[in-house]
């Protein structure tokens, strides 16, 4: 096709400024990316940390099963639990024994029909704040039979408070972040475009239509944007995987269960849709100002 | 002698956004097959005349048509076609620097749509019209300033237009390269096309008895006709 011959001839023929302005690309467009992954993951940690939110309400010695399924019943009927996991007290004691696994000695002597029969209790995601939680507790605490209530207060109102952040802060970050690249890849492409103002002139004065003018361009800046946006992906994937090399073995101490993940193929299609959008929304719009005539 | 018309202005005037009024009532007429000077002193005027033959430039007040189409009124979407039918040539060449004589002349063809066989057989016969066949794989930096203006006289021609029209074709050229470019024009005029010529190459104007046009101010203070040209000398024409 003629178009797609031309603007892979003009790609060659101005392959300074194309390389410029595709480098610019890559490197906003990577930018970017790197705000989705760093995102997609700390929203997969958050999300693992809000899903062990529990509450622990340990439970009197001595009542009977009977009373205990009482106990669980009225559990149950508190608002906002949203399950609940009777841990009898051998229960107890085998997790006891099994966290200390092979140091087993230390605990010989050690009388373990002490550790307290308990309910976990997981909670609808709405009580997940400090506040939700105290009232929570407060209610349990009515209810006989239960000895103590345990919740890490304020670790959870930190972590609440650093979710909400997330969740609203990273559309206006990335709102910010976009409009930033969407700024700095159209004037690189005004720029690509100015360099070939001679040429435009003399397509028109020879008497070339609008659209045969414009066509190539357009074609040129989807092209720098599926480039742009593949290159720019590339890297971010060499980048991921040299960081999981290296600091792979770290986070997992830290992290535990997690593995981090790459973009997945939607966020993908989407950096690439951004990059042909900006590059041929950049053209057109640069090339609005030279064919008003 | 055909009379027919090519380029009517009727009380045109042209007045810039800064409110520089660069053309005043102007009422002219170029046959078909003329051959016709422009002239008149720096910001007379003459650049914006050809502008609005070739609607770069539309018309603040009055009607302009060419070959019959009245282009005051034209569709923007129509100009590109207009401007195929007419060749355009200016001081500065504006040749694409890396594109060889050949793809710059092939350009103006590509541009309406034409490829292949029929591009190459075109390009090669303008380029042979205007000597320069043998250069055609040169890129136009290598040419002298007289080659490069043959290259884009050769694009404007190449559409086969029936008028060209030239701004200060030779202010970059020498003397006597100047005739030549003249002279080839001059031939192009010998086979039908109308040509106008803005130029304040007064000697110019004077080798070639040829219809003057001139602007003072934006008013046409004089249209000399070939044979009352060589009977009144310039000084006195512009009492007339
Ligand atoms: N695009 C424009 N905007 C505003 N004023 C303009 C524009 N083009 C030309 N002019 C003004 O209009 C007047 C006529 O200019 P024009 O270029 O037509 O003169 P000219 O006869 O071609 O001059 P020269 O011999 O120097 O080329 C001048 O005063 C000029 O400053
Ligand atoms: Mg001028």
């Amino acid at each position: 096709m003629f178009f797609l011959e031309k603007a892979y001839r003009d790609i060659r023929r101005n392959i300074l400024v194309n390389g410029v302005s595709i480098s610019i690309i890559v490197f906003s467009l990577l930018i970017f990316s790197i705000f989705l992954l760093v995102l997609l993951n700390l929203n997969k940690l958050l999300a693992h940390w809000e899903g062990k939110i529990q509450v622990i309400c340990y439970v009197k010695d001595g009542l009977s099963p009977h009373e205990v399924e009482n106990l669980e019943k009225r559990i149950l009927d508190v608002r906002g639990v949203k399950s609940i996991k009777y841990v009898s007290k051998s229960d107890a004691t085998l997790l006891f024994e099994r966290l200390f696994g092979n140091q087993k000695g230390i605990l010989e002597g050690l009388d373990l029909s002490i550790l307290p029969a308990s309910f976990e209790i997981q909670l609808e995601q709405e009580f997940y704040h400090g506040q939700g939680l105290s009232q929570f507790a407060k209610k349990l605490s009515q209810l006989k039979g239960i000895s103590d209530i345990q919740y890490g207060r304020e670790w959870i109102t930190r972590l609440s408070t650093i979710v909400y952040l997330l969740r609203w802060g990273q559309w206006i970050l990335g709102g910010i972040l976009f409009l930033a690249i969407s700024f700095i890849v159209s004037n690189t492409i005004k720029l690509s475009i100015y360099s070939r103002k001679e040429e435009i002139e003399i397509m028109r004065l020879v008497g070339a239509t609008n659209g045969h003018i414009k066509i190539p361009f357009l074609i040129e800046g989807s092209l720098q944007g599926v480039l742009g946006a593949t290159l720019a992906l590339g890297l971010l994937f060499l980048l991921f995987q040299s960081f999981l090399f290296k600091s792979g073995p770290s986070i997992k101490a830290y992290w535990g269960p997690i593995t981090l993940s790459f973009l997945s193929w939607s966020s993908i299609g989407g950096v690439i849709s951004v990059g042909i959008s900006l590059g041929v929304l950049g053209s057109y719009l640069s090339l609005a100002r030279f064919l008003k005539a | 002698m055909d009379l027919a018309k090519m380029i009517q202005f009727y009380h045109v005037s042209k007045i810039y956004s800064n409110n520089i009024h660069a053309l005043n009532d102007i009422t002219l007429r170029v046959n078909k097959g003329e051959f016709v000077f422009l002239t008149g002193s720096s910001g007379a005027g003459k650049t914006t005349l050809l502008k609005l033959i070739y609607c770069e430039e539309r018309p603040t007040r009055g009607e302009i048509l060419v070959n019959g189409i009245n282009i005051s009124r034209i569709k923007p979407s129509r100009i590109p076609y207009l401007r195929r039918n007419i060749g355009i040539v200016f001081q500065d060449f504006k040749l694409l620097k890396d594109l060889t004589v050949f793809q710059n002349v092939a350009f103006a063809l590509e541009v309406t749509g034409m490829r292949g066989r029929e591009l190459k057989r075109r390009t090669w016969k303008t380029l042979r019209m205007v000597g320069l066949l043998d250069k055609m794989d040169e890129m136009p930096l290598k040419l002298s300033g007289g080659e490069q203006q043959r290259v884009t006289i050769a694009r404007a021609l190449v559409n086969n237009p029936s008028i060209l029209l030239a701004d200060e074709p030779t202010g970059n050229l020498d003397p006597d390269v100047t005739l030549d470019i003249i002279n080839l024009m001059n031939n192009f005029n010998a086979w039908g096309m109308t040509i106008v010529i803005a130029t304040h190459n007064t000697d110019l104007v004077r080798k070639y008895s040829k219809r003057v046009i001139k602007l003072d101010k934006g008013r046409t203070i004089d249209q000399m006709h070939p044979e009352r040209a060589t009977l009144i000398p310039e000084s006195k024409a512009s009492f007339l």
